[in-house]
């Protein structure tokens, strides 16, 4: 199904008014929208816009998604009432877009996804965990770029797995139960006194998950935290680094003392 | 009382809220949340997931995983005819769309939420960053099992 779809012709849904309430796009994608009172094609619509193949093809599955537009068809009947519609660009030769292995997904707009917003997401330059009332805003950005995602063999496979891995459905999943010792560092006290500061409930426990972002990655890996229940009620932990971690992430971002609750 | 300082976990859980009302407004009720935990990994996506990422006073985004059981009765509630994959993504991207659009309303400028995601299980938008630890807040829905996730950086 290589590059047919470049040769297909998009216009608004007759209904589109029915979709349009709320869908917050890209100005991008909204200057496709623009176009599309009419039937054209990704690579008019590209050089009429200045804007890059790849992105006026993802505002274009955007928007299908949407069901704001449609491909344009036409029966013969109305084909030839119409006298044909109007620009007979032959996109079958897509000047425009000359590279073999921008191969646009397939037929159907929907399985691949069409992200139009920045590259990199703003990472965590803001650590700024105790926000104040006035703290000010990251600004949207203001000419989102729209990205494309190929849709090649390589794009099928599954996310890389840098950070991603799947959760075992038991045996890894948790924990260091304590079987031993002295040590009885139960971490349902801490947890629970973390959530009381942000009035208990689902707020605590994102409370909880917030001061938990602050403990060290390796260290919870190294102290078999991979995956912690909010109500788990045995989990203890014997590894000293990560209570020490648990014990300054608990105080500087929730203002929770551990010790005292662990002395009694 | 300091009722400030914990303003992010207050924002995060608009999301929860304004997920339980998507599916009372529209499927008919809510969901029933299960327990949450904590995830060093990201979980196994379902068969389609919504991403709606953030910026701002919090970065990171919020997932809606769903299964395509649910998904069908969802559109079957809806009285779509269509249920396939493509309708199921469409589905999970109006659900993000729609959520989004409402957490915009919510949060003004305190909190960017951009252009929703949708992807089915086998893909994992290259935008998106995962985290160290993500917040995993199952439910369930129609007999269901779905979850919210809930993944912000430090």
């Amino acid at each position: 199904m290589k590059t047919t779809a470049l040769a297909d012709r998009y216009i608004r849904s007759e209904d589109f008014a029915s979709h349009i309430d709320g869908v917050q796009l890209a100005p991008e994608v909204w200057a496709v929208f623009a176009q599309l009172h009419q039937a054209r094609t990704t690579a008019e619509m590209a050089a009429t816009l200045k804007l890059d193949l790849k992105a006026v093809q993802s505002a274009v599955r955007s928007l299908t998604r949407r069901k704001l537009i449609q491909k344009h068809v036409l029966d013969w009947r109305a084909y030839t009432a119409s006298a044909a519609p109007a620009p007979t660009t032959p996109a079958a030769s897509a000047p425009a877009a000359p590279a073999p292995d921008v191969v646009v997904a397939e037929t159907r707009a929907a399985p691949v996804t069409t992200p139009p917003f920045p590259a990199s997401p703003v990472l965590s330059v803001n650590v700024s965990p105790s926000p104040t009332p006035s703290a000010p805003v990251a600004p949207p950005p203001s000419a989102p770029a729209i990205r494309f995602r190929l849709a090649s063999d390589q794009r099928r496979s599954p996310a890389p797995a840098p950070a991603i891995s799947l959760r075992l459905a038991t045996a890894g999943a948790i924990t260091t139960r304590a079987t031993t010792s002295s040590s009885r560092w139960r971490l349902r006290p801490v947890l629970d006194a973390i959530g009381a500061k942000a009035g208990g409930g689902l707020a605590g426990q994102l409370l909880v998950y917030r001061v938990f972002l602050h403990v060290p990655t390796d260290l919870m890996q190294a102290g078999g935290l991979h995956s912690l229940s909010l109500v788990d009620e045995n989990f203890v932990a014997t590894h000293a680094p990560l209570r020490a971690a648990i014990v300054k992430a608990a105080r500087t971002h929730a203002q929770v003392e551990v010790e005292p609750l662990l002395a009694g | 009382m300091n009722t400030t300082a914990f303003q992010p976990e207050r924002e995060l859980a608009v999301f929860i809220d304004l997920i339980a009302h998507y599916f009372k407004t529209v499927g008919g009720s809510e969901p029933a949340f299960a327990a949450p935990s904590l995830e060093a990994a990201l979980p196994a996506q379902l068969d389609c997931t919504g991403y709606m990422p953030v910026t701002g006073r919090l970065t990171g985004w919020i997932a809606l995983s769903l299964p395509a059981a649910l998904l069908r009765s969802l559109l079957s509630h809806m009285g779509e005819t269509q249920h396939d994959e493509a309708a199921q993504l469409d589905l999970v991207a109006e659900m993000a769309g729609t959520i989004t659009s409402n957490a915009r309303e919510h949060f003004g400028e305190r909190l960017y939420v951009q252009p929703p995601l949708a992807a089915s299980a086998d893909e994992f938008p290259d935008e998106l960053v995962p985290p160290p630890l993500s917040f995993r807040l199952p439910f369930e829905w129609s007999g269901e099992q779905a979850y919210l996730l809930v993944a912000i950086h430090p």
